[in-house]
């Protein structure tokens, strides 16, 4: 793939030719390439054959991959359905390929510069007749307009004594005493046996300092400030972590993402293009919206996750539907974008501080024209990063931010809501460390529980700011560590006997989800306990 | 003009400085909230580093300090105004009724023992009971019950009155009202001590939420042979005797969180104390201590501690630690650091070594006198350095916890000096004046 970027970048002048890559199977498409090649069979030459074992060995990753890189089109191939040398390849392929072209079509970027077809090995002319139609399909749509940034060369600086002597500074990581504290608390390490989070700082204090940017335990860390909490300093561990990431990354290190960084580079598209977005597809008739007005919502990223993860069925948009529904009940009508873009919360905590700040002077840009004093957000990270993150780096905001559970809190207390009766429904609460113990509100989604007629809120074991991390944060840290933490969790949550666990925060739902649906090591009934999000469950008590 | 003294406060360094000025032949009004002077140290069972039986050498002081001719002791009474400047103090002071005629009462306890009313015994941190008239603890001065009035029948419901029908002295006296009386003296010393604080909100420790969690407190009038298991140390879920103890320090100090940045100055001294205490007591005990830092940092402190470390086998682990329950046989369970890795034990008993706080008074009694508090709600000295004992206000002198933390024997050591400034000032005063 390299080789295909830096020919592209040469195109100038000439008439365009589109950069194609096509991904082909390797008993069926590269055979049927094959044989169109020794049938000379004329094809166009800027198509670059990449062979795969199977088209199901493609993931949406390396196709969103590619295109981010600049390439013009992605063509996959593999055997007819039925054909398949491992029995389902292509199967997977097709699904992949539905959600690769959904999303491409939400970003903006456009399904027609993605294909998906079944050439088996007998079918050269097949072959060479889709590439020439889908080289002529890119070539009229022109080049892609994903600006391709050459990657900034490894700073060595990074990661120096002097930068991260600044960061010790800026995080009270001075004060660390070493009591240890932390590590008692840590969900990670008490399920990683690896993994020693206040070693992280003390390496850093001693002056250890190039080599711990390099180090994968701080890739480990949720940031879920746990740590912080009971750091009788204060010491600000996520806010080092976040540091030590961007140090990382200035160095070249990049994390293992889940999904195969799919998130992510979706994320640095909405950063640096200015699409025609689709992320409307949730609003229905029965939801009032506009463009401009006192409280604009901020969606945040749920449609882009129903898509990705469109195999589990979760349905994300409901919360912002509910949220709506919400609003319109107390008779307010709130401004929602179809240009807003990813607020840069996963981003911000791999490293990557200058697309957070593209999407940052993007979406204040945004709000700014539909003249909101308020913003709601249903996302816990969407609210911290617009809280601390922008603050910190454009200064105080002049419009309110608040998240939804403090809005409904308001609502309810202006008397705008109304709930029904005869409710009688027990339910415990699931913390997001985002909206918890990053910006310090515990009770707002409590409150608003309690004060629904026939709605109790039966605690967990642990709350608070001792509440449990859902295991995983910014798409990283996807692994057998998090998945313990999360039957956990869930274990906790069934003990409580309530009829569902509410969370504050789409990715808990999307991580708490994920740990219960294959194999647990736990006996199934002992997480049995139905997951809900905290704005649907309030919309759906509310009066009809 | 009055050379008298007012001490606010009836603990181990009020009664020194009562008595070192009443002793050169000033006269002392010893002002104390509860029904009986002797403070906290009563209430400890040894004091470090000598493992003197606390009561016992303070037993002697404080029959003393009653029995003085020059100390007027007023328990069970608080300090409400105070007027006048150096020299000529009005001191108004509310002597609280405690329906008991302290001069006929002799202490007999026989209405004790016929009360049918009982309530959780603060001297022994609630772990035990005490009755509704009471002697607040065995060696209590003065020798005089008191009638707790938000407990007791007669006050709730009119009924019961066996004290007054026992009572031959005829001391018990329902009619009793609260007094105001107008003291005048020359100069205060304020010793008002300490509170301990309530580790509930950290709530990563277990107290109130494992029963075999406990506080230093506790376990003190737990080990204390008059205390309310007779010295046997007991499990809250079982009653049982444990064998492995941990003791956990620094839980609520030097915590700025917590709002507590101060090192309570103690912990690590009686933290090892109590686990020789308990070594002492069974053979078969075995003690982990989990500290941030050792501070033991006084005279003979860091020898006290090897020989908890080498005669008496108590383990120390230089870490602090949260707590988790076993919750088959309620055993705790802390989870500690070891280079960086979370360790986990199961131990019979946690004792959790908290910190000591001001008292909530300090902020009433700062307002009253007009000196200020220092950010953590300890009384500020005029000058940390080089004058301690005074106050911004002439006359007005600290002494012992209340100032900033510290162990009994400089409490002692500040209420002689406080003591020898409030002399100076009620003779400046009386010889100018």
């Amino acid at each position: 793939m390299q080789e295909a970027e830096t020919e592209q970048v040469a195109a100038t002048d000439a008439p365009f030719e589109p950069n194609i890559i096509a991904f082909c199977c390797n008993w069926c498409s590269y055979a049927g390439a094959d044989l169109a090649g020794v049938s000379r069979m004329q094809y166009p030459p800027n198509i670059k054959i990449i062979r795969v074992m199977c088209s199901g060995r493609v993931e949406p990753s390396f196709i969103i991959d590619a295109l981010e890189s600049g390439v013009d089109g992605v063509l996959v191939a593999g055997c007819h359905i039925g054909d398949c040398h491992y029995v389902s390849g292509n199967e997977k392929a097709e699904k992949r390929a539905k959600m690769v072209s959904e999303l491409l079509d939400i970003l903006g970027v456009g399904s027609d510069r993605f294909r998906l077809e079944w050439i088996s090995a007998s079918e050269g002319s097949k072959f060479a007749e889709v590439m020439n139609e889908f080289n002529q399909q890119i070539a009229e749509l022109g080049p892609n307009p994903l600006k391709f940034t050459e990657k900034e060369p490894p700073d060595e600086q990074a990661g120096s004594a002097v930068m991260i002597k600044e960061l010790i500074q800026d995080t009270g990581a001075f004060d660390c005493v070493e009591c240890g504290k932390c590590t008692s608390v840590c969900s990670v390490a008490n399920n990683d046996e690896k993994f020693a989070p206040r070693l992280i700082v003390v390496k850093a204090l001693e002056g250890v300092a190039t080599d711990l940017a390099r180090e994968k335990d701080i890739w480990s860390c949720t940031t879920c400030a746990e740590c912080s909490a009971m750091c009788p300093y204060k010491v600000d561990y996520a806010e080092f972590i976040r540091g030590m990431r961007v140090e990382a990354s200035m160095l070249g290190v990049v994390p293992v993402c889940s999904q195969g960084g799919l998130l992510h580079s979706t994320m640095r598209i909405m950063a640096n293009t200015d699409f025609e977005q689709k992320r409307l597809g949730w609003v229905d008739e029965s939801l009032q919206i506009a463009d401009t007005g006192e409280v604009f919502y901020f969606t945040g990223c749920t449609p882009h996750l129903d898509i990705i993860f469109q195999d589990r069925e979760l349905n994300l948009s409901e919360i912002n539907r509910s949220a709506v529904k919400i609003m319109n009940k107390a008779g307010v009508v709130p401004v929602v974008s179809n240009g807003e873009k990813c607020c840069g919360h996963d981003l911000n905590w791999t490293g990557d501080e200058a697309n957070v700040e593209n999407l940052m002077n993007h979406n204040l840009d945004l709000i700014r024209k539909s003249g909101a004093k308020t913003v709601v957000y249903t996302c816990a990270e969407c609210f911290r990063t617009f809280n601390i993150d922008y603050q910190a780096m454009a200064g105080d905001l002049e419009f309110r931010m608040i998240h939804m559970s403090q809005y409904i809190g308001e609502l309810m207390d202006a008397g705008k809501l109304k709930f029904k009766d005869g409710l009688d429904l027990n339910v415990t609460y699931h913390e997001p460390c985002r909206l918890s113990r990053h910006c310090g509100i515990y009770d707002a989604p409590r409150d608003a529980i309690s004060k629904i007629n026939g709605m109790n809120l039966v605690e967990m074991e642990r709350i608070r700011d001792k509440g449990a991390c859902c295991g995983v944060s910014a798409w990283m840290n996807c692994d057998g560590t998090a998945k313990k933490m999360q039957i956990e969790r869930m274990v906790e949550a069934k003990k409580t006997n309530s009829a569902a666990v509410l969370t504050a925060c789409p990715k808990c739902y999307v991580h708490l989800d994920c740990s219960v649906r294959d194999e647990i090591p736990v006996e199934r009934e002992m997480v049995e306990i139905p997951l809900k999000d905290f704005t649907i469950a309030v919309a759906e008590a509310l009066e009809d | 003009m009055s050379t008298d003294v007012l001490v606010i406060g009836g603990g181990i360094a009020g009664i020194q400085a009562s008595l070192d000025i009443a002793d050169k032949g000033g006269k002392v009004y010893l002002v104390e909230k509860t029904p009986s002077i002797g403070g906290r140290m009563a209430q400890l069972d040894k004091t470090f580093p000598t493992n003197d039986c606390s009561i016992c050498i303070l037993a002697p002081k404080m029959a003393d300090c009653y029995g003085h001719p020059n100390i007027d002791v007023l328990t069970y009474s608080e300090v409400v105004g105070v007027d006048g400047e150096a020299g000529k103090f009005k001191v108004k002071v509310l002597r609280k009724a405690r329906y008991v005629d302290e001069t006929k009462c002799t202490g007999c306890e026989e209405c004790v023992a016929k009360c049918p009313q009982k309530v959780p015994n603060e001297f022994d941190q609630g772990l035990g009971e005490r009755k509704v008239i009471y002697m607040p603890f065995a060696q209590a001065v003065p020798r005089v019950v008191t009638i707790d009035k938000e407990n007791c029948t007669w006050f709730i419901k009119e009924k019961c009155g066996a004290c007054k029908i026992l009572c031959e002295r005829e001391a018990v006296d329902f009619d009793q009202k609260d007094e105001e009386v107008v003291l005048d003296v020359g100069s205060i010393i304020v010793a008002i001590g300490y509170d301990i604080w309530d580790p509930t909100p950290a709530s990563e420790y277990g107290y109130g939420k494992y029963p075999n969690v406990f506080t230093g407190m506790e376990y003190e009038r737990m080990i204390n042979a008059s205390g309310p298991t007779g010295g046997e140390m007991k499990r809250r879920s079982d009653g049982e005797r444990p064998h492995k103890l941990a003791f956990i320090q620094c839980v609520g100090s030097r915590n700025p969180q917590l709002g507590h940045a101060y090192c309570c100055s103690v912990c690590c001294m009686f933290s090892t104390k109590e686990a020789m205490l308990a070594r002492e007591h069974h053979d078969d005990i075995d003690s982990t201590i989990f500290y941030k830092d050792l501070r033991a940092f006084g005279k003979g402190f860091f020898e006290y501690v090897e020989r908890a470390k080498n005669d008496y086998g108590v383990r120390y682990i230089n870490s602090d630690a949260t707590v988790q329950e076993n919750p088959e046989n309620n055993n705790p369970i802390v989870v500690y650091d070891v280079a960086g890795r979370p360790e986990k034990e199961e131990f019979d008993m946690v004792v959790l070594a908290t910190t000591l706080v001001p008292r909530p008074d300090a902020i009433k009694i700062a307002e009253m006198l007009g000196i200020p508090l220092t950010e953590f709600k300890f009384f500020e000295s005029k000058d940390r350095i080089l004058a301690p004992m005074d106050t911004v206000r002439e006359g007005v002198y600290l002494a012992g916890y209340c100032r900033e933390p510290m162990d009994i024997p400089e409490a002692v050591a500040e209420a002689s000096a406080a003591a020898a400034r409030a002399v100076e000032t009620v003779l400046a005063k009386g010889v100018t004046g």
